[in-house]
């Protein structure tokens, strides 16, 4: 693992049932920059983000954290690491039962002795700066699909992150959410020194954001660099991917057997 | 031949699938039991949730005692009378109700109103990923989730118990001395001679508390290890019901056993 490196994966092996979702894959990601997961659907991208933060164990392989081993952590040390790492879900995961304030203050209470007083200053910072501070009372079903990712960022931001994992944070946002989004990560990712990982489809949005990608596809990494050098990319998959071509290297077609004899299997 | 092997190897992956369930749910109750310590923070979940899950089900335990006891009554009477033995109606409602139908019937709507509730709200929260986002902010959901939703069912049954009873007695009053006409002091009289503390409420709290116990366990485990779709969420609590009800009714026979045989 590279001085410079948050996040180290060492040859990782991962399958669920009799399928291969990580092959021996192996990368590092950069302190302090925005780095984008890409590829296919089922590729395992929100896994990984799993992997990371060890809410699943690989079958074999490392993954470092900060130069600790996630795999090898008991339950005690992996939630001392977790309260360095932030997550933003793709279903924003908020408490219904709980209003955006409490949202927010929820990870400050359950892991600091902080005064209401002192946590109430906080919550108020976080939310101000994703722009719902006026929306401190609501609750979660009285938000609509862009303000609830933007509380969901505050609540990920709540304990001051080293790490910002997104998972899919793009997902049926209007261009409007997505601007606002795309703003406050590198807003965030600048003020706050954090290593953001993002797990996205979206290309453009994501290759106009990040500094380095890495794009999975069958179990393997097929491609990383800057956005400019995976757009001159020559690796067939990773072309099938960035233009979107409904069939090439990765098959429009599930496996299947030969389609003629399927249609007269019962004649 | 493969046929039968094939039904040997299903029959023993079954066995081996159950004791792995029976495994996990230990170690989800230990979990839930061992993870109370910061009294601070979880007694006002606890709190809570026994409002949640007890105080929210008083109306099915007092209108359930209340009718179980006047149809008792109505039924006592009618076999009574035939052999002029009216008077003992008090004693026959109060040990029918403490030794047996207050922490059975109790127990089985526990199951049914509290128990698929607790099972369908984690399940809920799981298929929203509401327990990873704990997980991911340091804090564990057996201690935030799982623990204060136990120990509520696990307080809750008795005093719930010890209500429906209370109010099966007074239903059978309503009928047997208010509407019948028996006399009020030979009712409570008879019931105070008949009924003793230690064998008859005591055994019947003790009852409770095991159907708490077990029922509260199968709730909140059934929620936590639920497939996390609307599917499962369905499946995990109609098995929180079906398996909460076959528990109770086989563990009262066993603890009847027990009771009986003088432990």
């Amino acid at each position: 693992m590279s001085s410079d490196s948050c996040i180290s994966i060492t040859n990782i092996n991962f399958s669920r049932g009799s399928r291969k979702i990580f092959d021996d894959v192996s990368f590092n990601i950069p302190r302090g920059g925005i780095v984008g997961i890409m590829g296919p659907s089922g590729t395992g991208k929100t896994t990984l983000l799993r992997l990371i933060s060890g809410q699943i164990l690989p079958d074999s392989g490392h993954i470092y954290f900060n130069h600790t081993d996630v795999t090898t952590l008991s339950r005690s040390g992996l939630y001392k690491i977790r309260k360095k790492m932030g997550m933003m879900f793709q279903s924003n995961a908020l408490f219904t039962n709980l209003s955006v304030y409490d949202n927010v203050a929820y990870p400050l209470r359950e892991n600091q002795d902080f005064s209401e007083s002192f946590i109430h200053s906080l919550v108020l910072m976080k939310l101000q700066a994703v722009g719902l501070r006026g929306a401190r009372d609501l609750m979660p079903s009285d938000l609509s699909g862009g303000m609830a990712r933007r509380v969901a960022l505050a609540r990920a931001i709540a304990m001051d992150p080293e790490l910002i994992l997104y998972d899919e944070p793009f997902t049926g946002q209007d261009p409007i959410s997505v601007g606002m989004i795309v703003k406050l990560m590198r807003l965030l990712n600048k003020s706050a020194n954090m290593t953001s990982v993002i797990v996205s489809h979206d290309i453009e949005i994501l290759f106009n954001l990040v500094d380095y990608a890495f794009v999975l596809a069958d179990g393997k990494l097929i491609g990383q660099g800057k956005p400019s050098e995976l757009r001159q990319s020559q690796n067939p998959q990773v072309e099938q991917f960035l233009q979107g071509l409904p069939d090439g290297p990765v098959p429009f077609h599930y496996p299947a057997k030969d389609y003629l004899d399927d249609l007269m299997g019962d004649a | 031949m493969f046929n039968c092997l094939n039904r040997i190897q299903s029959l023993g992956a079954s066995v081996l699938r159950f004791i792995q369930r029976i495994g996990h749910a230990g170690l989800v109750l230990f979990g839930a039991i061992i993870h109370t310590s910061n009294l601070r923070k979880s007694f006002p979940l606890l709190i809570q949730q026994i409002y949640v899950v007890g105080f929210l089900s008083l109306p099915i335990i007092v209108v359930a005692g209340s009718f179980i006891g006047m149809v008792l009554a109505l039924q006592g009477y009618n076999i009574l009378d035939k052999f002029a033995a009216s008077d003992e109606l008090g004693p026959l409602v109060a040990l029918s109700v403490a030794r047996e139908l207050g922490p059975v019937v109790t127990g089985l709507l526990f199951a049914g109103r509290a128990g698929s509730s607790l099972t369908a709200e984690i399940g809920l929260m799981k298929a929203t990923d509401q327990l990873s986002s704990m997980e991911l902010m340091a804090v564990d959901p057996l201690r935030r989730v799982v623990s204060p939703r136990f120990w509520a069912g696990f307080y809750s049954m008795p005093m719930l118990t010890i209500i429906f009873s209370m109010f099966a007695v007074f239903g059978a009053y309503a009928v047997g001395v208010q509407w019948i006409g028996l006399d009020q002091g030979s009712f409570w009289s008879n019931m105070q001679a008949s009924v003793d503390f230690r064998i008859d409420i005591l055994n019947g709290i003790i009852k409770s508390i095991v159907f708490g116990f077990f029922s509260t366990w199968i709730a909140v485990y059934q929620g936590y290890a639920c497939v996390p779709t609307s599917e499962g969420i369905s499946h995990a609590t109609t098995r929180t019901v079906v398996f909460s009800s076959l528990m109770i009714l086989g563990l009262d026979f066993v603890l009847t056993a027990m009771m009986m045989g003088g432990w």
